[in-house]
């Protein structure tokens, strides 16, 4: 499961982007990629719902520090 | 109203001497009384104000979750406060700065000591706890403490309530952390008494005379508004820091070498660091993430909005707004041109790129610094039309160095000089000396040339520079 | 925690240590700086006849040489920049220690000088002295809050760093140059070129229309204390009103109050006060740099009335 989820982040990213070439981890955070400012954050949650067809709370919005901890909010809302 | 330092420094000594002995259980009820003691010294209605807008928010976040009509009583009681208080304020100067405001109409001033900077404390408790991120406190005492502790009740810094309160039984003032709390409490006096202070006169002339200076003279005035704006403010949280670190608390920091930011958003990060937290997570986020749906949009109406916040915050003058206004304009700037920008500097050496950024991002900011420290938007673009014009002085002695080194005699040249060579001494060491700041052991030399520069530099014979402004 | 107070103990007592060792320093460094009026007096033997002392309006209008063409007598000038009577007095004070006692004493009153708003008492000349019981009883009583800290080593000039530091290096540069003389030897010092710009009008209404002195308790002290100091040591004391740009005056309501008290301390005191207000100069304003204060020429001519004035009473004696 978390595998489709990475992947479909990373086709996310890729968009918001521009980088047909992007790889993200789990591990990848703001400091591994340069464009990723502030602009380029909030353009990445609102693609990464619709993308999910999802809803992020306020409190999970503000703890993701990482790939990783998007994936594992959106695999606990996928599982509901 | 007067903070005499004979006062503080025999209470600072016996606190700290008593609070070492004291076991951990009955440490917070002493430092509360301390606390008690020291603002009612200073000014008893602040006392009583602190108290009651602590017991009502302790009282009203109680069972506040999920009941919106009790959460906006509670937000519109802590802003009306703030927004009352600076109406009542006279001073034009915002909260930090009015260590300087020399002079004031004590009828015209309705005093509370601190009450901007606790009521954002409070509107972070009842914030968090509405919104279950965090639970009530049980113990009205500690959140006595949380908003009354004496070493930040002044100007901050603003602590959340997690970090504060998880400090409150758990502190032992260790041998290091007085330690460490001496070396810290020694360079802010430093900063305030030697730099601040000495250059508050040239900035006076500047700023609050109706004389038209040169061009240049003005923009050396305006540069040194900002230093002197910088190590005052840093100076009080180093001297915030120390006493707390002396008592077992670490406080948040509020500077980070804020004149070697590269950017303004970076300068942001540096600079009163525990107001812009309080900002960030409480006006900024909230905006953005609710706004998402306009993706970039959302984020411009977030800046704007934290700023517009922060100026009313800081004060109820048009000055405000305006200076709020400037780091709008260059935030979006940043955000809209980042790609140009890195695109350009790729074709430079790096260390011109962050000199270049470096000398921008300060005359940013010493530009809205006018709006910031001027009495009226008149005066500030008074000031700007004479950085403009007639920028070289005819006579360098009479147009340039008297204003600037207060009348210009060949003594105050003297006084000015030394003040602007330990300030720069102090920029360009910063690093070294906030080792030394934070270091966990007393080192005799640092603290001796210390204590030898204040007696011989500082400024002790305006009994004004030891009024801390209460708002 | 016990090194902890340990270094804080050795910190205390090295910073002790070395702000005696400073103050002291600075001690010595302003007695050497000849510039400066309280050290002067002390290390060279002056021992003039006439004597000079007032604020400003004796500082630049009184010209020792031209007093001493006229009457022979040695002249020294011991005016100063804002003086209260107080400066004066403790300057005298300080004067008669190391010198022989004059014959005349020249003491400045106006109406600015009973006037406590017109006044200030400079405490950090006597930084120094601090110690002799009369010049702390003086510094006590007009800058308590001064005096208050002085038993902490080095405060005295920590209180008032920014008006001394100048001060001591100069002092070490004239002990290392062995420089004995002032920049201005005889206390006289010309005053500043009138500003072309300035308007007349500004300082001929530099008084509010309706303006009243008011007489000042402890101006009246201290200006009896110069005077029975200057008495106990059997010296001629005469008050002196130098000129006044008469325009300026106008504006003044109580004028002859203030001058009526005056002359009744003089009488008191059986000494004369002597007023130049009639003097023709004092009708022009090309004189005068302020509405008290004259030109270079305006103190030439003024030091020359001044100098037949002691001519005359030499005779008389």
């Amino acid at each position: 499961m978390s595998n489709t989820i990475l992947q479909n982040l990373q086709i996310v990213f890729r968009e918001v982007f521009n980088n047909t070439t992007l790889i993200i981890t789990p591990l990848s955070s703001a400091k591994d990629i340069p464009l990723w400012d502030s602009l380029m954050h909030i353009t990445l949650i609102a693609s990464i719902e619709s993308k999910f067809k999802i809803s992020f709370s306020f409190n999970e919005v503000m703890q993701f520090n990482n790939v990783g901890d998007i994936i594992q909010v959106i695999d606990q809302r996928l599982k509901r | 109203m007067e903070l005499h330092p004979s006062f503080f420094f025999v209470f600072l000594i016996v606190v700290v001497t008593l609070n070492y002995f004291f076991s951990a259980r009955y440490r917070p009820l002493f430092i509360l009384l301390a606390s008690i003691i020291f603002i009612g010294y200073l000014n008893l209605p602040s006392l009583i104000v602190v108290l009651f807008f602590s017991l009502i928010n302790f009282y009203l976040a109680k069972n506040i979750t999920g009941k919106k009509f009790k959460f906006l009583a509670a937000l519109s009681l802590n802003i009306s406060a703030i927004i009352f208080f600076n109406f009542f304020n006279s001073s034009t100067q915002g909260p930090e700065f009015e260590f300087h405001t020399a002079g004031f109409n004590i009828p015209h001033f309705i005093v509370s000591i601190g009450l901007s900077f606790y009521s954002l404390q409070n509107i972070a408790y009842i914030t968090d706890i509405y919104f279950k991120r965090a639970l009530p406190q049980t113990s009205i005492l500690n959140f006595f403490l949380y908003n009354s502790f004496f070493t930040k009740v002044i100007s901050g810094p603003i602590m959340s309530p997690n970090e504060f309160m998880a400090q409150i039984n758990s502190n032992k003032p260790s041998s290091e952390m007085i330690s460490s709390g001496i070396n810290r409490f020694v360079i802010g006096l430093l900063k305030k008494m030697v730099i601040a202070d000495g250059l508050y006169p040239a900035v006076h002339a500047i700023f609050d005379s109706s004389n038209n200076y040169n061009g240049i003279t003005t923009l050396i005035g305006v540069y040194l508004f900002t230093i002197q704006l910088y190590f005052d403010f840093s100076g009080y949280t180093d001297m915030a820091l120390g006493t707390a670190k002396m008592l077992g608390y670490n406080l948040k920091e509020n500077f980070n070498l804020p004149f070697r930011s590269t950017s303004i958003t970076e300068f942001w990060r540096r600079w009163h660091i525990s107001l812009i937290n309080w900002f960030t997570n409480y006006i900024y986020y909230p905006i953005v993430y609710y706004l998402r749906a306009y993706k970039k949009i959302a984020v411009f109406i977030g800046i704007a909005a934290t700023f517009l916040v922060s100026a009313i915050w800081h004060g109820l003058n048009f000055t405000f707004l305006l200076w709020a206004f400037c780091f709008i304009i260059y935030m979006s700037f940043e955000l809209l041109t980042k790609a140009i920008r890195t695109n350009i500097s790729r074709r430079f050496p790096p260390l011109v790129n962050k000199l270049f950024s470096i000398f921008i991002v300060f005359n940013g900011v010493c530009f809205s610094n006018i709006f910031f420290r001027s009495e009226s938007a008149i005066r500030a673009f008074l000031l700007m039309k004479n950085i403009l014009s007639n920028f070289i002085p005819a006579n360098w002695l009479s147009d340039f160095v008297a204003p600037l080194a207060n009348g210009g005699n060949l003594m105050e040249q003297f006084n000015f000089l030394i003040t602007l060579l330990l300030m720069s001494f102090l920029l360009l060491f910063e690093r070294t000396i906030n080792k030394k700041a934070t270091a966990l052991k007393i080192d005799i030399l640092y603290i001796s040339i210390c204590v030898m520069l204040i007696m011989i530099f500082g400024v002790f014979n305006n009994t004004e520079r030891f009024i801390y402004m209460q708002f | 925690m016990k090194v902890v107070l340990i270094k804080l103990g050795v910190s205390v007592i090295i910073l002790w240590f070395s702000l005696w060792g400073l103050a002291k320093l600075y001690d010595f460094s302003l007695l050497q700086n000849c510039n400066l009026k309280t050290s002067y007096i002390q290390k060279k033997k002056i021992d003039a006849d006439v004597l000079f002392e007032g604020p400003c309006q004796t500082l630049w209008m009184v010209q020792p040489a031209i007093i001493k063409k006229k009457t022979e007598l040695k002249t020294y000038n011991l005016g100063l920049t804002h003086a209260d009577f107080a400066d004066n007095y403790l300057h005298l004070y300080l004067y008669l220690k190391h010198n022989k006692a004059p014959k005349f004493l020249f003491l400045h009153v106006s109406l600015e000088s009973m006037d406590m708003n017109y006044n200030m008492f400079i405490s950090h000349r006597f930084s120094p002295f601090i110690g002799d019981a009369v010049i702390d009883s003086v510094v006590k009583e007009f800058d308590s809050n001064y005096f208050k800290w002085v038993s902490i080593p080095f405060m005295k000039y920590a209180y008032y760093n920014n008006a001394i530091n100048f001060d001591v290096i100069q002092g070490l540069k004239h002990y290392f140059t062995n420089r004995t003389n002032p920049y201005f030897a005889d206390g006289f010092e010309p005053p500043f070129s009138l500003n072309k710009e300035l308007n007349p009008e500004k300082f001929t209404q530099i008084y509010v229309l309706g303006y009243s002195f008011a007489w000042d308790g402890l101006r009246e002290k201290y200006l009896r204390k110069t005077i029975q100091l200057a008495q106990k040591y059997k010296i001629n004391v005469y008050l002196y009103e130098s000129p006044i740009l008469k325009e300026a005056l106008t504006n003044v309501r109580n004028r002859s109050e203030i001058i009526t008290k005056i002359k009744n301390i003089a009488d008191e005191y059986r000494i004369k006060f002597v007023q130049f207000e009639n003097m023709k100069i004092a009708d022009s304003v090309k004189y005068f740099i302020s509405s008290v204060s004259m030109t270079k020429k305006g103190s030439e001519i003024f030091s020359d009335s001044l100098g037949n004035y002691i001519k005359n009473e030499i005779i008389k004696q």
